[in-house]
């Protein structure tokens, strides 16, 4: 479904990723973890079609060449990404917001535009799963909203935009407990056969909760090292440097 | 020097209206034009304006239907009074039997009856306001009689240039609301198709406890020229709440003159301005505070095309003696291309001790950063910055209670989308 081909970023004639590899298939949950400063938000920044760097290599995604599209070409083939830091729009009501997005995207694939009343009737329905309280659809697009409630509000458009690609950048990172737990079961909720996740963290508490079938270690620019969810408790465990040899232990 | 629009008329006029003219023809003989050398023309395209004055009278009958008065200036439950250059089409007028209270009514030239004190007593001192009043033709007139409540009244004034040949035009608007009643006005300044100046005048009285919802929308046809002037006396807890739009013309001064008079009177305006590609338009804002506590809020918002340019002026004076006095500002613009141009001029005179005043201005473009998150959502780059404009201006736009107002300027406002396409 994604297939990313000796991918190098840099800006400024900084290089930051060089010569990535990476392919997921659908259904499928990666997770990227890495030290800061990796590349982390710049492979997804980059993939959502964000303006500013020098990029090579190949990106392929569901029969696109994903970086010669706009980013709202991106988002019509499938591609979502959840923002770190999600940006505040003033004035614009977040239902509205959604609505336009949503039909935005029919329009690209041909569709008619959604229905107003079942659009109301899922938005509704998504926000109470998330737990978010019913003024968030008439509140300006994460306008003096918590960082919590900024993240809530990624995943509800997530749920709402039903993407094949979700790409989650830090969706974790500031949150508390409570929170976590209702994004991750937001995300667990989204899993099918047909959807594909690229799930950004620091921290394996997510992967707790968020079972990934495959752990990348992004490091010095490229993947470093894959394997399966138990890789993400020995980073926790043992960090992101070379694996202590036995014969080291205790000496 | 009088401009060519300043015609004595052949109507048989009482003497007080003659009056108002002959005055305001001495005062035209004896002063010049306004400059950009004058201080406060400053930031105007005085140019521009003068020179679309100099056409002719826009006195011509120009037939026009309610579809494209509901097209130019909404429609909504209200009296309504439609003049087309100056005179009142019976056929457009209306009545809403809720808000029947409100008088709405035309002046002819040869009406005898006076108005307001206001009206007859205004001093000069803005060659605009009396180039208007020596030309005016109707006088279109609001009153809300004493302790009345829930009145609204619509007065729609439409610009009709006949053929291709430029038209001036001067309407005129009263507005007396009397102790204690409570009152909604929009006042709507339209055009048709084709080139025209509009030098307008309002005049407006808000009596002791009483309570007026004004909204000023200038709507006028592209590549037109707009003056106009509101001077507003507040009586002795008298309320204004002001709203001014700037939508249609393509070069603009518009200068408000408020006058809290009255102990505890108090004023709020709020203003959007939309400047198209090479727009020029320039908002004065005075607010005299001779009472005491009494508080005034001024705050506007523009939106500047690739090549445009907006300034806003907001001048607040307290006088000696006074106490209690609370005057606030605040001025936003954004700039939808490097070469828009805002300016955002604070001017305070304060004369008083008693005073608490504050005053700020933001220019920006739109913000990158929402434009990209906007476009991630599957939302293309035009309607991304449409979004983000649409955004700016909703601050004013849902502070108007009216709704079917409130709707027919989001409609106007999204009309101009091929000026904000081509902007960047």
């Amino acid at each position: 479904m994604l297939e990313i081909r000796d991918l190098s970023v840099s800006i400024d004639g900084h290089a930051i990723l060089t010569g990535l590899d990476l392919e997921i298939g659908p259904g499928e949950v990666h997770a990227i973890m890495g030290p800061n400063g990796a590349g982390k938000s710049t492979l997804s920044a980059v993939l959502a079609g964000r303006e500013g760097y020098d990029v090579e290599g190949t990106v392929r995604f569901a029969g696109h060449d994903l970086l010669a599209l706009e980013p709202e070409a991106r988002a019509a083939a499938g591609v979502f990404l959840a923002f770190q830091y999600p940006t505040e729009i003033p004035g614009v009501g977040n239902a509205y917001f959604l609505r336009t997005s949503l039909n935005a995207i029919r329009e690209a694939n041909g569709e008619p535009p959604v229905d107003a009343r079942s659009f109301l009737g899922s938005l509704r329905s998504h926000m109470e799963e998330l737990e978010m309280d019913p003024s968030f659809s008439s509140r300006a697009v994460n306008a003096g909203f918590s960082g919590g409630e900024k993240k809530r509000n990624e995943i509800l458009q997530m749920a709402m935009l039903e993407p094949t690609l979700a790409i989650l950048d830090e969706t974790d990172s500031g949150l508390d407990i409570d929170a976590l737990r209702i994004v991750a079961a937001g995300i667990e909720r989204l899993r099918s056969p047909e959807r594909a996740f690229l799930v950004i963290t620091h921290y394996p508490r997510l992967l707790d909760l968020v079972r990934p079938d495959v752990v990348h270690v992004l490091r010095g620019g490229r993947i470093e090292r894959s394997g399966d969810a138990a890789l993400a408790q020995q980073l926790e465990q043992y960090g992101y440097g070379p694996r202590p040899e036995p014969e080291a232990v205790g000496s | 020097m009088i401009p060519a629009a300043v015609a004595p008329s052949a109507a048989v006029e009482p003497s007080w209206r003659s009056d108002v003219r002959a005055d305001a023809v001495r005062w035209l003989a004896d002063h010049r034009p306004p400059t950009t050398r004058d201080e406060l023309w400053r930031y105007s395209d005085v140019d521009a304006l003068l020179e679309a004055m100099a056409a002719d009278p826009a006195d011509d009958q120009v037939d026009v239907d309610a579809p494209t008065i509901a097209r130019l200036a909404g429609d909504g439950p209200a009296n309504r009074l439609v003049l087309v250059n100056g005179r009142p089409i019976a056929d457009l007028a209306s009545r809403d039997g809720d808000t029947d209270v409100v008088e709405v009514l035309s002046l002819r030239p040869s009406d005898h009856r006076c108005p307001a004190d206001s009206y007859r007593d205004l001093r000069h001192d803005d060659w605009f306001l009396a180039t208007n009043r020596a030309a005016a033709h109707d006088l279109a007139m609001i009153k809300a009689p004493a302790g009345s409540a829930l009145g609204a009244a619509h007065v729609v004034h439409v610009t009709a240039p006949a053929g291709h040949r430029p038209v001036a035009h001067h309407p005129t608007t009263l507005i007396r609301v009397e102790a204690g009643a409570t009152v909604t006005v929009v006042e709507s300044h339209v055009g048709l198709d084709g080139a025209a100046a509009v030098n307008a005048s309002t005049t407006i009285e808000v009596g002791a406890g009483a309570t007026l919802a004004y909204h000023r929308v200038e709507q006028g046809a592209a590549g037109s020229a707009h003056a106009g002037h509101v001077s507003v006396a507040l009586g002795p807890d008298a309320c204004l709440r002001a709203h001014s739009f700037t939508l249609g013309a393509s070069t603009t001064r518009v200068t408000w003159d408020v006058v809290c008079a009255g102990d505890g009177s108090s004023v709020e305006l709020d203003g959007l301005v939309f400047a198209g590609p090479s727009d020029h338009h320039d908002h004065l804002v005075t607010v005299d505070h001779r009472g005491s506590d009494t508080t005034s809020e001024q705050r506007f918002r523009e939106i500047v095309g690739a090549r445009a340019r907006a300034a806003f002026t907001g001048r607040v004076l307290v006088r000696p003696g006074t106490t209690g006095t609370s005057a606030h500002q605040r001025n936003a613009s954004l700039l939808l291309a490097p070469t828009a141009e805002a300016d955002a001029r604070p001017w305070l005179e304060i004369e008083a001790d008693d005073v608490r005043c504050s005053h700020g201005a933001t220019v920006g473009q739109l913000d990158d950063e929402a434009v990209f998150y906007l476009r991630s959502r599957g939302i293309p780059e035009w309607h991304a910055r449409q979004l983000l404009i649409e955004g700016f201006a909703s601050e004013v736009l849902e502070s108007v209670d009216v709704a079917w107002l409130r709707h027919h300027l989001r409609d106007g406002l999204e009309q101009r989308r091929p000026a904000i396409e081509a902007a960047p």
